[in-house]
């Protein structure tokens, strides 16, 4: 085997070879001497002033004496001055305007431009370069940045939500939250997170909040195989293409500011009782318990005592007070002897805040046409409606461009961020502070009597944490990222229409993090200790592209570009390293918090890793060509490698073509010009590839070592073990390409001068050979299984979008709206037909979710509650309940009021075999409605999202509808449970008993409610003060806004947020197996921002 | 122009033929080496090595101490804790198991996961060259050993039809059918391990011939083989020793085999090592079975010893067990206070006599708790849904939290690297004695049961309260030459296997005993287990009765569907007869 490092050396000089083979070839001035202008005998100056509609100045307006490349841009004042032969044509060009081309025929020619709201002639970055609007076949959304500033958030794909048909975003309201992105359904049990292209750099890092939103210039989303295709290997689940702001030539520089500030505040609380009515239904569900089994026994609990009804004590007490009101709170000591008065804590109060967040961006751009620059700085501070909870980020960028000569340019564009929290624990689970306030007892309240935290210590109230408690302990705690991503770039025309560039670009995260778990003596099952945990990590990844673009004319009708590329990637080059100790003798002093100040004994442990190397190479070759405008064509191939796989099956290649038909341009259609701007028809098929799976070496056997699972003390000295290796891995040598073949067909129009435009787009795609986890049984042991080519998976789905916009008086209005709808379906998964994977919830017994095939991934599983035995006859005339073997063996007591399960197979008997499918966590329809209404300087936006037909498994019911542990309970269990001999039409919940362990403990239909919401997202009021009160102090613009978000939510889920999705949003493989499972979280937050935006 | 050209031919070059290639896209896997690297001696030491750590890493459905299988499906303890936690266990305690049940799961996962270590193991070794010969020996036999024990746990668990996987199966994912009565294959693999392990080891960890005749004997009794078993006891018995050199021997004191102070001693046949260097290997698979809140431990209150096992330790006047099982009339031992006054115990205890061993295995209030003191009340977590006793004897002291013999589970729950017996001498005798019994042997069986007696009754194995005097009306005596039980083989049996319920308390033991004694023994003594408690409980109110056909687990739900079917159409694994 070839050294390593030689090897690196060798691969690079490689890529070097192919930059500096073009690079040699290239003798400097050969495209400018062409061009050369001559020296015209009659040249003269010509001035003026271009302004738009409004009679505002525009400001870098291009303008070029037409067919040669002499000109200039507008300044500040919209001004401009250029030499020009005589009887030349000026060409006015600006993005978002009609181009004009007017005769020069005087020394001052003033333009007014003309708004394009057609828009057809927007150049649209597609992969590796950008394409006319007009002329895109592949599927591709274009985002407006200015409907995705509207929303605030800490990262794009947040703001990216109902801004895009066929896109769907899932998160929650922790500060810094993070995002789940899905494009067009789901494709693979795997990674189903898309490819981040940002400025020309891909990363499948899914964190976009290192980015900064107002860095950015424009977004697209490759959503078909023809378009992203160029992509190949990574762009099975679409691609977001993301650009940067570019500095201006405006000459002189231009300042900005754009900042918020606002509140947060949670909405819906848990639905949970108060202190009375908790005991009360306590001492109910005991009394029917006894009745149930005829016992003759009286409700008792080690405070409340023993009687028909509970005696609140004088004090409640860690040993219990057993009804007592002689409690002498002077023997109170802590921690052995703490006490509390009975007390009705709402604990969702206690640790819920309205909370503040800010966000302020400062800029600075500018340049000639030698150079330009972006510069900005950002600071976004979100406090968390969780006590102590924050998220900061501190973020700079510079972007930067330089015109060497003509035909020879560089640039680099650059960010740094910082982020910091206190140990956010953001993911939907029971120990997320949310979650803890349904887990408590209201009886115990936040203090003691003597002023220290209380808890579940008090004895009878279970084994909940302190959550107020919790978050101050954990203020302290310090968790860090900071993330590099930037690229250098170089352009070389070598002669007119064909372009060289080469870009590299490197993302490097590193993260930081030590954390105290101090003591929580006033827990029940406390550790009794604390331990101080700290780690770091890091890790890089670098991506060299090289591109020749050509793009030449045959004659007047034929068109044609074509790109040619490689591109190397080099990730996983990175390592970790982590220290835990226990036992620090001054927690609270965080100046003792390292690691050498705990004890130095046999519980220390520490750990180093790395993250896995990865590689690919790819080549590619697009052609776009062009038939009188009005056929056109796209033929996209590509070839890549990567070193997950073993040598044989290291390459894959992925095709795809697509056709567009401007039917508008055809003669036929001439009737139709006075309305009909544009309508286009396009057809694409291609195929992508995905070889996403969790592990850098897949194809090899791997043996390793973790004293945990591989020690054991055959010296049987009790402190210390042998060493042991195991089987960690299996590998396999056959494991290739997953990959997508996708089918598209759209249609685009755009009617009277722009005013309505629709699209609608037909897709279907089905991924092959999809990578998953090999289901070997318990027989192969423990080592993980590799990922083998096996199963199919099925979308369909339709997006639609429609958007109006015009004008009149005053008033101006742009209503944009974006239909989704995807169908998933599993069509294949192992050998056996019924093999599964299978999603867990919390404390519920079992599995919750099922992907099998013939349905959508992560479809819910379980028994169906089809009522309640009503009586003894009922049961009879019922099949046998679940888990009693035969009828003879049945104790009616025991069942009557509880739920009855469908017998699904008809065997007479409830069993494992009649669970069944109980709901779908997809939605059939995701909508999003943009709509802005403007007023002379006034601006109202607003934004609609919903989702519709889609389940959420509601497992926090586990803990508030049923006897899980000693929390809180539901108003619908006071008030909606099965009661004897009452009526019963009203009761989803079956008979209060304090043992009924049988009617939570599996995945049943009770826990599956219907989440279609509606939700008012974003509501923005803004002014903008007249240019002509601004010009004296050469302020350019100045707009201050009001902003609410989610403040209105139209649902019937009972649980906090309908918008839940995944618990974890993060792209880990995975995730999407166990989507839809709502095990408590961060609901979204209702927002109330005030901001500005002010450029000098 | 010409350049121009040179330039691209250059770059579609490099384009076609991919040169930036081959070791660019090569990468070696990092943090982890091959089996190659593994085919020597250093090697063969670690995979050995990693074959025993399978003893430790077990959750709470897979330790080999059975705490639900054995204890609390035995009616030696229940759940305890709340209704809710760790509600799957509930379905096991009233005798309504579901295949699906994951503790099912996590045993049947556990036994294929310590198969497949010693596969691996087994393959290196064979392909090792450097390594001497008689410790290759030495080595396979312990692997031989192991295995036998890991399969020989699923046995007791879902019956001797399960797939049975050797190092002669190379492909990652074998299937197999469950069609095959798998007691030859064990009986094979200890009778290897037998003719290759020494007598005594160098590591007191390591299995010796000894535990291997041991497992052998234990082995043979569940299968019903009392004849084979029996003479292998006898020589366990008369001329073993441990893998120290200890001949074995009873300890004149109890708590010396619940200590890790004093483990490894010369009853321990085979122990289980466990340790506190890394987070899991403190015992993990009993990390819920300590008593709650400020107890020791302070986790999760689960395991509580059941009423009737606790009145199974009411003695007659002559402190002799009482065989009619007239121990379920009367006052209980301990009993629900009525009063629940501030600073009353949760319960108190009658003053019947009762066994002195009462106390050693089970936690009751008003009597110390090892050197913790007296219970309190907040030891038990819900006396509603677990009744009022508390687990004790793999609970540690004071004295061993002193000298740092805690661990620590996952971050959050207790451990300890107190060592538990698989294999005892105490087991052995008393399985020995049962042999005898059979065989008409009244008075061989009765002087083992005295012997176990004897020591039960020594000064030190007597409980005292603070005050110096037994904490309770202690009574044990031998039972006497002219008892029924010397001649009347029924009684003899009887005697011999309340004993064992007696001594073998907590221990993880209790439903195998009864399963192995018979379906119709097993769903007698449980009817009577349930009937008796839901007196206590009311939960048992609910609870079924198992069937005598259930003398076995359900296989797995999960593992039919991912096994499938074979060619034919038929699946690899179908559930047994009485659980169809």
């Amino acid at each position: 085997m070839m050294n390593k490092q030689l090897a690196f050396v060798k691969s690079g000089l490689g890529l070097a070879l192919c930059f500096l083979l073009v690079g040699a070839g290239n003798t400097p001035p050969l495209y400018a001497a062409n061009t050369e202008v001559s020296v015209n005998q009659q040249a003269r100056t010509v001035t003026g002033t271009v302004k738009d509609a409004k009679g505002e100045t525009l400001l870098g307006v291009n303008v070029v004496v037409k067919g040669t490349t002499n000109g200039t841009i507008t300044d500040l004042d919209g001004k401009y001055s250029l030499e020009v032969p005589s009887n030349a044509i000026l060409e006015f060009s600006y993005i978002g305007y009609v181009t004009q081309a007017v005769p020069v025929t005087g020394r001052v020619m003033d333009i007014v431009m003309k708004e394009d709201a057609r828009n057809l002639d927007e150049v649209v970055v597609v992969g590796y370069g950008t394409q006319a609007k007009k002329d895109i076949t592949g599927s591709v959304a274009v985002v407006d940045t200015k409907d995705l500033l509207a929303s605030s958030g800490s990262s794009a794909t947040q703001q990216l939500q109902g801004k895009a048909a066929g896109v769907y975003i899932g998160q929650n309201g922790s500060p810094g939250a993070s995002t789940m992105v899905r494009i067009r359904g789901i494709n693979t049990v795997n990674d189903n997170g898309p490819l981040y292209v940002i400025d020309g750099v891909s990363t499948r890092n899914q964190n976009l909040s290192s980015l900064n939103p107002n860095d950015i210039e424009s977004m697209q989303v490759l959503k078909d195989a023809s378009a992203a295709a160029i992509y190949g290997a990574q762009a099975a689940n679409g691609v977001i293409l993301i650009t940067t702001k570019k500095g201006t030539q405006s000459g002189q520089p231009k300042l900005t500011y754009d900042g918020y500030f606002g509140i947060q505040k949670t909405g819906k609380k848990y639905d949970v009782l108060n202190s009375t009515d908790r005991l009360n239904l306590e001492w109910e569900a005991k009394a029917n318990n006894y009745a149930i089994n005829g016992v003759n026994k009286l409700p008792s609990h080690v405070q409340f005592g023993t009687g028909a009804k509970p005696v609140i004590p004088n004090y409640l007490t860690q040993a219990g007070a057993g009804g007592s009101q002689n409690i002498d709170p002077n023997t109170y000591s802590y921690p052995g002897n703490t006490m509390v008065p009975f007390s009705n804590t709402d604990w969702w109060d206690e640790v819920d805040r309205v909370a503040p967040m800010q966000n302020h961006q400062v800029g600075l751009s500018g340049g000639t046409d030698k150079g330009q620059y972006n510069l900005s700085a950002n600071y976004f501070d979100q406090r968390g409606t969780v006590i102590e909870s924050y998220y900061t980020r501190y973020q700079v960028r510079a972007n930067s461009s330089f015109n060497v000569r003509p035909w020879l340019r560089f640039g680099e564009n650059l960010t740094y961020a910082w982020t910091k929290d206190q140990g956010l624990t953001s993911s939907g689970a029971e120990d997320n502070p949310y979650s803890w306030t349904y887990r408590a007892s209201p009886y115990v309240p936040v203090y003691d009597i003597k002023g220290n935290f209380a808890g579940s210590k008090i004895a009878g109230t279970g084994n909940f944490q302190n959550v107020v408690a919790q978050q101050k302990r954990n203020a302290d705690n310090y968790y860090t990222n900071s993330r590099i991503f930037g690229n250098l770039w170089g352009e070389i025309d070598f002669m007119k229409g064909l372009t060289f560039r080469t870009n590299f670009g490197m993302d490097y995260t590193s993260a930081y993090q030590y954390r105290m778990s101090k003591k929580n003596l006033e827990f029940s099952e406390t550790r009794g200790t604390n331990d101080l945990f700290e780690q770091s990590t890091f890790n890089f990844r670098w991506v060299w592209t090289n591109t020749l673009a050509f793009d030449t004319k045959f004659g007047e009708d034929h068109s044609l570009k074509v790109l040619l590329g490689t591109e190397a990637i080099r990730d996983g080059l990175g390592r970790g390293l982590s220290g835990q100790r226990y036992g620090y003798l001054y927690e609270n002093n965080t100046d003792t918090w390292v690691l050498s100040m705990g004890v130095n004994d046999l519980t220390r442990v520490n750990n180093s890793w790395y993250n896995g190397e990865f590689a690919l190479f790819g080549m590619f070759g697009r052609a776009d060509y062009a038939y009188q405008d009005k056929y056109l064509a796209t033929v996209i191939v590509r070839r890549d490698g990567v070193s997950r796989f073993s040598k044989s099956n290291r390459y894959g290649t992925f095709p795809s073509v697509s056709l567009g038909w401007r039917i508008s341009e055809e003669d036929f259609m001439e009737n139709t010009q006075d309305w009909l701007d544009d309508l286009k028809l396009r057809v694409g098929y291609g195929q992508t590839g995905n070889a996403e799976v969790p592990r850098a070496t897949n194809f090899a056997y791997e043996f390793s070592t973790d004293p945990r699972t591989t020690g054991y003390d055959l010296g049987g000295t009790n402190g210390t073990t042998y060493t042991g290796y195991k089987l960690n891995r299996f590998g396999n040598e056959d494991t290739k390409w997953e990959s997508t073949d996708m089918f598209n067909v759209g249609l685009d129009a755009t009617f009277l001068n722009g005013k309505f435009t629709a699209g609608v787009e037909w897709y279907t795609k089905k991924t092959s050979d999809m990578l998953v986890q090999a289901s070997y049984s318990a027989l192969a042991g423990e080592a993980a299984k590799p990922y083998i080519n096996f199963g199919d998976m099925k979308n369909k789905g339709v997006d639609v979008t429609f958007n109006y916009r015009d004008n009149a008086g005053d008033w101006s209005w742009d209503l944009g709206l974006n239909l989704s709808h995807y169908k998933n379906e599993v069509v294949r998964l192992a050998e056996a037909d019924d093999a599964s994977f299978w999603g867990a919830g919390a404390r519920i017994s079992g599995n919750i979710t099922r992907t099998t095939k013939g349905h959508p991934i992560s479809e819910f599983y379980g028994y169906k509650v089809v009522g309640f035995y009503e009586s003894e006859a009922d049961l009879a005339a019922s099949p046998i309940p679940l888990g009693v073997a035969d009828r003879a063996s049945i104790k009616p007591n025991a069942w009557i009021g509880k739920f009855k399960f469908a017998d699904v197979n008809n065997d007479g008997k409830v069993t494992t075999a009649d669970r069944t499918f109980i709901g779908s966590p997809h939605p059939d329809l995701i909508a999003g409605l943009n709509a802005t209404v403007t007023y002379k300087n006034f601006d109202f936006t607003m934004f609609w999202y919903s989702t519709i037909g889609n389940d959420l498994f509601n497992n926090n019911k586990y803990f508030t509808d049923f006897w899980l542990f000693e929390g809180n309970r539901s108003s619908t269990m006071r008030d909606k449970s099965w009661k004897a001999g009452a009526d019963n039409s009203n009761a989803v919940l079956p008979v209060l008993d304090y043992g009924d362990s049988y009617s939570g403990t599996n995945s049943n239909s009770y826990y599956v409610e219907n989440a279609s919401f509606l939700r008012l997202k974003n509501v923005v009021l803004g002014y903008t003060f007249p240019k002509a009160m601004l010009q004296k102090a050469t302020i350019s613009n100045l707009r201050v806004y009001l902003q609410a978000e989610n403040i209105l939510t139209i649902t019937g889920y009972s649980g906090l947020d309908p918008e839940y999705t995944n618990a974890s949003l993060n792209a880990d493989s995975g995730n999407d197996l166990r989507r839809g499972i709502d095990m408590g979280g961060w609901p979204s937050t209702m927002r109330f921002l005030f901001g500005v935006n002010f450029a000098f | 122009m010409k350049h121009n050209l040179i330039a691209i031919f250059g770059f579609a070059t490099l384009l076609t033929f991919g040169s930036c290639g081959e070791d660019f896209l090569y990468k070696a896997p990092q943090g982890s080496i091959d089996q190659n690297a593994l085919q020597n001696a250093t090697g063969v030491e670690l995979v050995v090595a990693n074959a025993y750590a399978n003893l430790t890493e077990n959750g709470w459905g897979a330790t080999p101490f059975n705490w639900t299988f054995g204890g609390m499906y035995g009616g030696d303890a229940n759940k305890g804790s709340d209704p809710g936690d760790q509600s799957v266990l509930n379905e096991m305690e009233m005798y309504n198991t579901a295949s699906t049940n994951g503790y099912l799961n996590e045993k049947w996962v556990w036994t294929y996961k310590g198969s497949k270590r010693v596969s691996i193991a087994m393959q290196i070794i064979a392909a090792t060259t450097d390594m001497d010969a008689a410790l290759k020996e030495v080595r396979m036999g312990e692997l031989y050993f192991l295995r036998a024990m890991f399969y020989f746990e699923s046995v007791k668990i879902f019956g001797p039809f399960i797939p049975y996987i050797d190092e002669t199966f190379t492909e990652n994912d074998p299937k197999v059918h469950n069609d095959k009565d798998i007691y030859p294959n064990i009986l094979a693999d200890v009778d290897a391990a037998i003719a290759k392990l020494p007598a005594t080891q160098p590591e007191v960890g390591r299995a010796n011939v000894w535990a291997a005749k041991a497992l052998k004997a234990k082995i043979l009794m569940q299968k019903g083989d009392m004849t084979a078993a029996k003479p292998i006891l006898k020589d366990v018995i008369e001329n073993g020793k441990t893998s120290n050199g200890l001949k074995y021997g009873l300890e004149d004191n109890l708590n010396n085999n619940w200590s890790a102070l004093t483990e490894n001693g010369k009853e321990s046949i085979f122990a289980v090592q466990f340790s506190n260097d890394a987070q899991n290997n403190g015992n993990s698979g009993m990390s819920l079975c300590y008593p709650h809140n400020s107890g020791p431990g302070g986790c999760c209150g689960f395991y509580q010893p059941s009423y009737e096992l606790a009145n199974s330790f009411k003695v007659d006047a002559n402190g002799l067990p009482l065989l009619d099982n007239s121990y379920r009339n009367g006052t209980s031992v301990s009993y629900v206070n009525p009063s629940s006054a501030k600073d009353a115990p949760i319960s108190l205890n009658s003053n019947d006599p009762v066994d002195p061993r009462l106390d050693f295995a089970i936690g009751r209030y008003g009597i110390p708790y090892k050197d913790w003191g007296l219970p309190k009340n907040d030891w038990v977590r819900n006396p509603v849904n677990g009744g009022i006793f508390l687990p004790k004897k793999h609970v540690y002291s004071v004295a061993e939290k002193e000298a740092g013999q805690t661990a620590i589970h996952d971050g959050w729950a207790p451990g300890s690297t107190m060592n538990l017996q698989y294999l005892s001498l105490r087991d052995c005798i008393l399985m020995y004695a049962e042999c005898l019994a059979n065989d008409g042997d009244l008075k061989g069986a009765m002087d083992l049961v005295n012997q176990i007696r004897t020591r039960a009754a020594l000064p030190a194995n007597i409980i005292k309260n603070a005050a110096g005097q037994p904490a309770a009306n202690y009574k044990i005596s031998t039972y006497p030459q002219n008892h029924a039980a010397f001649t009347d083989k029924a009684t003899c049996i009887k005697a011999v296997r309340m004993e064992r319920k007696l001594e073998l308390a907590m221990e993880g033991q209790r439903w195998f005993d009864l399963q192995r004694w018979g379906g119709s023994v097993m769903a007698t003594e449980l009817k009577a287990y349930v009937d008796f408690e839901k007196q206590y409980i009311p939960k048992f109110a609910a609870a079924s009765y198992l069937q005598a056909a259930r003398t076995m687990f359900p296989v797995p739900d999960g593992q039919i569907q991912t096994m499938g079917n074979d060619e034919s159409g038929k699946p690899y694994l179908v559930q047994p007869e009485p659980w169809k």
